[in-house]
């Protein structure tokens, strides 16, 4: 019988398969959940790239009131029913020490829970809390629990979270070192990356790289500003990343911004910022604000809390740091993108001119 | 012979023509209700320009608006630029020293800030139109009334009524409201007027340092109650220019003469013939995978000469005879969901 480096026979009976909804903290935490299953001998199946039909299944269903992100995450859950054993929904309560998640990713698990109950159907859910608040209440506890619900013994769980936290590990090192998420997410995006990354070298992976130049930047260096599953869900940010791209600006997103520099970039503040995903953005919003820069623009969704209070903090410092250009974008459940063009276009045109006034005034 | 430059803003509302000469003073404005049908109103515009200036004499053609794409296939444009640039770059034009530009059109309202003659800052109205033209034209039918006169009722207010201005929906009741409890009609236009300058200035302005000079311009800038409430909210006076409604059209023509001049280009214009080409705009949606794009195609001749709304691209690059084989294979399946109509597009 062959076995592979994860120690598990290449050919078993049929696997569990777990379902990876593609949205909301997948986007951060995809290597670290595959991973996990994998090495635990798991098979995992995610649910389509977002199109108008799991966004349409989603509004069939959702709560009233919730964000287009929320509301594609249910159609993504559901598409998912029906094909595999469990759909993971982690309850993501805190990840970071002092701050809390959203109240719709603490209320995440129960609110599928309520609607399915509402129509009478079945939805495997495999949840777990992570909650940095409580002693050993992070991944590691969450993941432990989640293996125990699925009855992996426990020195097999044990590897596969060592093996996990590794490639999560590698995975952000990879973005704070520059990489645009959805470049390092690909490999993850597909069965079997986690074999051929080969068992986890000891030791510290790799921190802080120069910035990566991509090709075709020629264009002015832009940070855009907004929580991964907006930006990165082609139907929610309707490629609003390409776009940029395609007009040859250099893309920098807070990803790279670690969690210890967000918090020397907002340590002036008088308050502590609640949320975490909010401190990221908050954080690498004004950490970047000391680099040169030529743009930021910051994608809110229509219907999110958090964001209507952080977008307009960091317009105001970036109206305060000189003049830098702005550009608040809000997404919702548009059908077309002309609004969207014509603003990116207006938003270039006003670097480009800002730029011909400096080399103006400059003497060379 | 002297060498005109043609500018087309395709609005929601109107489709403007306008044509600046080399000194870049504007000769001829052309206002045009689209009525939905963009193709037709173009055509219509370009028959009439087409008396007076023959081909030879445009150097360069400009399009703006939300129907932009369109205008451009179909005259074939030097510059196809968005609607805040080109506001911008006729305001600039008009009143060199201006600061801050208030525009209201049919659908959309905009708030641009310059120094110098150079946009720094912009802001466009999000996810409601309340406040814009069309919600103007809706209130004057609803009490009657031509649209242009409006303005002029809302001089006649002793005071303003207040109205909420939040929502189209609210101000609508709101005004019903207002009228039964016995207010004057002249004092709820012109609380209508505060309402919408009110809206206007909170939803844009937000944050932002708003410096006289002001131009107020669009469609709106007719309405000289709107002109007055602006002038009462800020404090200053506002100037309306004489062209306020195709400053787009102006902007357009500038940016293309600007382009054609700095690159030393000959204009991409195809001539005033395309005012009697057949020509036909339609959009399907493409079934081949889960994204269900609208696509929207541009025939001439029985034969597309552009198309776009397709994320993967395929429809868009596919454009010649052969290649388009397949695709008119798999359409004749789906006839019946195929809605081509000769020059009707939502613009």
């Amino acid at each position: 019988m062959k076995i592979n480096w994860l120690g598990l026979a290449q050919s078993r009976p049929r696997p569990t398969v777990i379902g990876i909804p593609r949205g909301l903290a997948y986007y951060e935490y995809l290597p670290l959940w595959r991973a996990f299953f994998e090495a635990m001998g798991c098979q995992v199946l995610l649910s389509p790239v977002s199109n108008p039909a799991v966004l349409a299944q989603g509004k069939l269903r959702v709560v009233d009131e919730a964000c287009s992100p929320v509301k594609i995450f249910f159609g993504h859950v559901y598409s998912l029913q029906g094909k595999v054993d469990h759909i993971f929904v982690p309850r993501l309560i805190s990840v970071q020490e002092g701050t809390y998640l959203c109240p719709k990713f603490l209320g995440l698990p129960d609110m599928l829970r309520s609607v399915a109950a509402l129509g009478d159907e079945q939805l495997p859910l495999l949840t777990v809390d992570v909650n940095c608040r409580q002693a050993g209440g992070g991944w590691s506890d969450a993941l432990r629990t989640v293996g125990k619900q699925l009855g992996v013994a426990a020195s097999r769980v044990r590897y596969a979270l060592q093996t996990a936290l590794a490639m999560q590990a590698k995975y952000e090192s990879q973005i704070q070192s520059g990489m645009l998420l959805p470049e390092a997410l690909a490999p993850w995006e597909k069965a079997g990356t986690l074999l051929l990354q080969g068992p986890p070298v000891p030791g510290k992976p790799v921190r802080k790289n120069q910035p990566i130049n991509l090709p075709g930047e020629e264009g002015p260096t832009v940070v855009v500003v907004g929580h991964p599953y907006v930006l990165f869900d082609p139907l929610i940010s309707m490629g609003l990343i390409t776009k940029l791209r395609k007009r040859a600006v250099a893309v920098r997103t807070v990803m790279t911004v670690d969690g210890e520099e967000a918090g020397r970039a907002t340590e002036h503040l008088p308050k502590r910022l609640f949320w975490s995903f909010g401190q990221q953005l908050l954080g690498g919003a004004l950490h970047w604000m000391g680099k040169p820069l030529e743009g930021m623009i910051f994608v809110a969704p229509f219907g999110c809390g958090p964001d209507s209070l952080i977008g307009d903090l960091v317009e105001r410092f970036a109206r305060r740091e000189g003049n830098l250009p702005f550009l608040l974008l809000t997404v919702d459940e548009h059908g077309g993108d002309a609004g969207m063009e014509t603003r990116l276009d207006a938003f270039l045109d006003v670097i480009e001119q800002k730029r011909q006034v400096r080399s103006a005034t400059v003497p060379v | 012979m002297q060498r005109f430059f043609l500018g087309i803003d395709v609005g929601s509302v109107s489709t403007n023509l306008v044509m600046i000469d080399g000194q870049g003073d504007v000769r001829e404005t052309l206002y045009l209700r689209t009525q939905g049908k963009p193709l037709v109103s173009i055509q219509a515009g370009l028959r009439q320009l087409a008396k007076d200036y023959d081909d030879a004499m445009i150097a360069a053609v400009g399009t703006t608006g939300s129907g932009r794409m369109l205008a451009d296939v179909l005259v074939g444009a030097d510059v196809v630029k968005n609607e805040i640039t080109t506001h911008a770059a006729a305001a600039t034009h008009l009143v060199p020293a201006v600061r801050t530009i208030l525009e209201i059109g049919g659908q959309d309202s905009k708030l641009i800030l310059c120094r110098d003659g150079v946009v720094t800052d912009f802001a466009m109205n999000t996810v409601c139109a309340a406040g814009t033209g069309s919600f103007l034209d809706q209130q004057a039918a609803r009490m009657q009334m031509p649209i242009e006169k409006l303005g002029a009722m809302a001089l006649e207010a002793k005071h303003a009524v207040r109205i909420a201005g939040r929502c189209a929906v609210f101000a609508e009741s709101d005004m019903i409201h207002k009228q039964q409890t016995g207010h004057g009609l002249p004092e709820i236009v012109a609380g209508l007027c505060a309402a919408l300058v009110r809206n206007f200035l909170s939803n844009l302005a937000k944050g932002k340092r708003l410096e006289a000079p002001f131009v107020f311009q669009g469609g709106v800038a007719a309405n000289v109650g709107m002109k007055q409430a602006f002038e009462e909210a800020l404090g200053a006076p506002v100037i309306v220019p004489p062209q306020h409604g195709v400053m787009g059209a102006i902007g357009a023509a500038l940016l293309a003469k600007e382009w054609v001049e700095s690159h030393g280009v000959a204009t991409r214009f195809k001539g005033m013939a395309v005012a009697d080409a057949v020509v036909q705009a339609g959009s399907w949606e493409c079934s081949d995978c889960a994204n269900g794009c609208e696509v929207i195609e541009v025939i001439t001749a029985g034969s597309p000469v552009a198309r776009w709304g397709d994320r993967c691209g395929k429809w868009a690059a596919r454009m010649t005879r052969d290649e388009q084989d397949v695709a008119w294979g798999d359409l004749a399946a789906g006839d019946a969901e195929r809605t081509t109509a000769a020059g009707s597009f939502v613009g």
